[in-house]
């Protein structure tokens, strides 16, 4: 670091939030864009990407809290606690993120409800009488704005300090957010298949929107590299360098690419070995990738 | 008025009395050894061992910092050994409040910022929003410290307990508007004396003027200070117009591969 910086002490509740913030943003965006356009064969990808957004929310509030240094005082981010009211900063990526979480959490738990109802798994007679496709829609565009925000803000807020290879460059929170939906669509495909749901030529459109997310996420890193400049030594350097170039770069992004253009995404009936392993280094690649920017540029690995 | 200090260095004699006050005055605890093994032996590594200044930075139980820096070669006979009592600076435009998302650190009617230990959740966004390292983590209370310039003493009428400690007026307590008067007399009168490259450092170009400044006898730099520091909020346009950017090139991949209008499966 240089002069007397001190470094804030983010450690792996925070990697574990921007993995899991990526994987729900990502994962909502597919969602709410196949409600829009997609058809009825890819209801099923949609569901399940409404499932994991869902499933990601406790994970991260749980980090989130987890890492303060006073849990109990959590609700300080979003009520000021001398008068119980909200305030936000509209300067501050944190406090905006906070508020952020919420709203893509209301969203994300009323698409998760649709889709119970959809799938008759809610049972609730009034539900399922008031069940329509309108407020879904409006609701999945609205979600997937906060969804973009939760995926992305991440990559802001480190570049709104003074640690150089966080602030010197405006490309972070871009780069988190091509990953988050790249590992997004990953969690997806392995959720598809461990709930052994065919969704025949559908995984086509899957792998076609992944492999887009892939090659923006890899044009992202390179430019962050590069804009980095001298900045990016401590990216590049010793067990940091190991783990963004073979871990993400070469694990967790061009060999999927590679794989996915060989075979990749074929779902159950095709090598579902494949598909699992393509998901599983995406994963790996995007979460190693949150590692290094996070605890590698502190020093913490 | 704000009321802040002028650290003058150029009589500064490093006796860390400055140090000393604040610890006693804010009950601040010794700084606990922290030995970890560095080749094969081990070694308190949160001190230097090798100089006067034997704390290295501040701290959460250490809020000034006296520096000693050795410039120069006393066989060239050009030899210095500059001192600064540094500290949190109070700046007129701060990050580490502006970033805060608790509200917890906030400015007083007398221009001090400090963290209100009650709101402080630790969340530590303030900590790296600084450009001068000033604001610590504390393990042991899950919140973040740094100096509040006395905020108890001022607000009674008392100086800052460096500033009365301080054997030789190095640390003056004042108006910021009077003492910045005071400061620009002494580098003129310091640049007659043949210090050419005394100067002040805080006026009102850094930061909009930082509340606690300070007469340096060299560059920032050899003080470990920085040059321009700027806000931390500088990058927020620029990172956020390219997120922006993905998002809109995400968005557009996804309604690419999803689409039905048009294709075989809709027909």
């Amino acid at each position: 670091m240089p002069g007397e910086l001190q470094i804030p002490l983010w450690e792996w509740w925070i990697v574990l939030y921007f993995f899991a913030g990526g994987i729900a943003g990502g994962a909502y965006l597919v969602s709410s864009v196949i409600e829009l356009v997609g058809s009825q064969a890819d209801r099923p990808i949609a569901r399940m990407g409404y499932y994991i957004a869902f499933a990601m929310l406790p994970i991260c509030a749980i980090a989130l809290i987890l890492d303060l240094g006073q849990p109990l005082r959590f609700w300080h981010m979003i009520l000021y606690s001398r008068t119980f009211l909200p305030w936000p900063v509209w300067d501050s990526p944190m406090s905006v993120g906070a508020y952020a979480l919420l709203v893509f959490s209301l969203f994300s738990t009323l698409s998760f409800l649709d889709a119970l109802v959809e799938t008759g798994r809610l049972p609730w007679a009034p539900l399922r009488e008031k069940y329509s496709g309108t407020p879904r829609k409006i609701y999945a565009v609205l979600g997937a704005l906060a969804g973009f925000f939760l995926a992305s803000y991440t990559g802001v807020l480190l570049a709104h300090t003074h640690i150089p290879a966080w602030a010197n460059t405006p490309l972070l929170g871009a780069l988190f957010l091509a990953s988050g939906a790249s590992t997004g669509v990953a969690a997806i495909a392995l959720g598809l298949l461990l709930a052994k749901t065919d969704v025949g030529a559908s995984w086509a459109k899957l792998k076609r929107f992944d492999n887009l997310a892939m090659i923006l996420e890899v044009v992202l890193l390179v430019a962050l590299l590069v804009w980095l400049g001298s900045a990016a030594a401590s990216l590049l350097s010793g067990v940091n360098g190991i783990l963004l170039i073979g871990g993400t770069l070469l694990i967790g992004i061009l060999l999927p690419l590679a794989l996915q253009f060989r075979a990749g995404f074929q779902g159950v009936k095709g090598t579902i070995g494949m598909t699992a392993i393509t998901a599983v280094l995406i994963l790996i690649g995007g979460f190693i990738l949150r590692m290094v920017i996070v605890l590698g540029v502190q020093g913490l690995l | 008025m704000p009321k802040g200090m002028f650290v003058d260095t150029s009589i500064c004699i490093g006796c860390k009395a400055c140090q000393v006050a604040c610890k006693e005055w804010n009950d601040l605890e010794g700084e606990p050894d922290d030995f970890q093994e560095v080749d094969g032996r081990l070694k308190a590594v949160n001190f230097t061992g090798d100089s006067y200044d034997n704390t290295g930075r501040m701290t959460a139980t250490n809020w000034r910092h006296v520096r000693f820096i050795e410039r120069g070669s006393s066989l060239e006979g050009n030899m210095a050994w500059y001192m600064m009592s540094d500290s949190c600076k109070h700046c007129t435009q701060a990050g580490c409040l502006e970033v805060c998302p608790t509200h917890a650190l906030v400015r007083t009617d007398l221009g001090n910022v400090v963290v209100q230990q009650d709101v402080c959740n630790g969340c530590r966004m303030c900590i790296s929003a600084c450009p001068y390292g000033v604001i610590s983590y504390n393990k042991s209370t899950g919140r973040v410290n740094k100096c509040t310039l006395c905020d108890d003493r001022i607000h009674n009428g008392l100086e800052t307990a460096c500033a009365k400690a301080c054997p030789t007026d190095s640390i003056v307590f004042g108006e910021v508007d009077e003492l910045r008067t005071r400061a620009r007399q002494r580098v003129d009168t310091l640049r007659q004396l043949g210090h050419d490259r005394a100067q002040l450092y805080g006026d009102t170009d850094v930061l909009g003027g930082l509340n606690v400044f300070y007469l340096l006898l060299d560059d920032p730099e050899v003080y470990g200070q920085p040059t321009n520091p700027q806000l931390p909020q500088r990058n927020l346009i620029p990172g956020s117009l390219w997120s922006l950017g993905s998002a809109v090139a995400i968005g557009l991949a996804a309604l690419v591969s999803f689409r039905t209008r048009g294709t075989k499966e809709e027909a």
